[in-house]
């Protein structure tokens, strides 16, 4: 009953009834965790036990710090800048015993979107040339896999990404652009058009 | 169990709390208060930096106390903007652009208060107030002072007084002729003088000042003929307290 009430409001409004009732916070964990899941992932390689833990922790520090999301704020952009914290610090300690995961659901429309934005390929993949492009994916460094992964499969605009990495706007514009060149020209070097 | 109530299970087992509302406010303040000591010391220390060459020139960049405020004017300027990086909107911006604005600023601080004797004022200060600083400059005072030993100044101490004296006389008196220029006739002796940007201050109100600076430039005509070798030498040993001791 609580929980349908809790579904109907936006994630702003139920950030302001979470220090006083913690089943709104279950809400904001049931709409965020898949994207989360997929966004640490891609950052730091996990596989999937050890994502639940990095996931967890993200979760545990936004209801910790909850008040410091301020108003006239995106919760999601909030979100994703504290799991962004969370995932490079788990990466930089971690990064030498991480393997490369393998795409999941989301990486894949990722990949289509990479393919008809860069190549402006239409035909449908065949399995063969879809693992070839994974493990391209797989190439890139984390910094660019991450803006790649915002703006093509969480749809956040430049502004939303400048504020989830701290970074300026035309910083993040470069890091599309060139990590859109780095992903063409090793679809080139492999030769997989 | 699915993700939702694991940590609510979590949250309850190990009472985790919401952080109050005034820890933010606190920690805002904090970083504010820190924020405006750095924004202080990064001005103070470009504001004495910009002292140092207006009134001593190139000769200063190698003293101590000039690497030391400059350590200080890098070591601010790096604070201002991981500080700002993190509470502000400061990110927005990119380093190539928040730095040259953050130096401009600080230049044109520095020229203001230079004009404005601010920063003689505060340098003054800061030699009665810290006695690691006082150390320092008398440091400096040593190398300006074996310099001199080398270059014969110290016999020469109270002559060259007199010199010095009369060499503002003769100076103040070009000045007051209409059309002549001590500045801008003489390149070397406006550089050996120390006097870039702010020429009539140490003349007119300071004169002692700039006294080494002039005693070296007469001694260095009068000993070496070609009046360059020791001047230079003893100019970028140091140093711009000099005038203080003698």
């Amino acid at each position: 009953m609580k929980a349908d009430i809790f579904e109907q409001k936006t994630d702003e409004e139920i950030v302001e009834i979470v220090p006083k009732d913690k089943e709104a916070f279950a809400v904001l964990i049931r709409r965020y965790d898949k994207r989360l899941f997929a966004y640490v992932r891609r950052i730091t390689g996990q596989s999937q036990d050890g994502l639940e833990d990095i996931v967890q922790n993200i979760f545990i520090k936004a209801y910790v710090n909850i008040y410091s999301c301020q108003k006239g704020k995106k919760f999601s952009s909030w979100l994703y800048g504290i799991a962004h914290n969370e995932a490079i610090d788990y990466w930089r300690k971690n990064k030498k015993h991480l393997d490369q995961a393998s795409l999941d659901d989301e990486d894949k429309n990722l990949l289509e979107t990479l393919r008809s934005e860069i190549d402006h390929m239409e035909e449908i993949l065949t399995e063969e040339k879809r693992m070839e492009f994974e493990k391209i994916i797989g190439e890139l460094p984390a910094k660019y896999k991450e803006v790649l992964f915002l703006k093509y499969v969480e749809d956040k605009s430049y502004e939303e990404i400048s504020e989830i990495l701290r970074k300026p706007v035309s910083s993040v514009g470069t890091l599309i652009r060139r990590a859109k060149q780095l992903f063409k020209s090793k679809v080139e070097k492999y030769g997989i058009r | 169990m699915e993700l939702d109530k694991k940590i609510l299970n979590r949250i309850e087992k190990e009472k985790i709390a919401v952080r109050p509302r005034w820890f933010f406010a606190a920690r805002n303040f904090s970083f504010g208060l820190l924020d405006v000591v750095l924004l202080a010391s990064f001005l103070i220390s470009g504001m004495i930096m910009i002292y140092f060459y207006s009134n001593f020139g190139e000769g200063s960049f190698l003293s101590v106390a000039f690497l030391a405020w400059a350590l200080l004017l890098a070591v601010s300027l790096f604070g201002i903007l991981q500080i700002n990086r993190k509470i502000s909107s400061l990110y927005k911006l990119r380093l190539a652009v928040a730095v040259p604005i953050l130096l401009i600023a600080n230049s044109a601080f520095g020229f203001y208060s230079n004009q404005k004797g601010l920063a003689d004022n505060v340098e003054a200060k800061m030699e009665k107030t810290l006695p690691a600083y006082e150390k320092m400059i008398s440091q400096d005072f040593k190398t300006v002072r074996s310099a001199k030993q080398e270059t014969g100044m110290g016999k020469e101490g109270n002559q060259a007084k007199s010199d010095q004296t009369k060499s503002d006389q003769s100076e103040n008196q070009q000045m007051q002729q209409p059309g002549s220029n001590p500045a801008s006739g003489q390149g070397n002796s406006v550089k050996n003088n120390g006097m870039k940007g702010n020429q009539s201050k140490p003349v007119q109100n300071n004169s002692n000042r700039i006294a080494p600076k002039k005693m070296l430039q007469n001694n260095s005509q009068q000993g070496n003929g070609n009046g360059n070798g020791n001047a230079k030498q003893i100019t970028k040993g140091n140093v711009f307290k000099m005038m203080k001791y003698f």
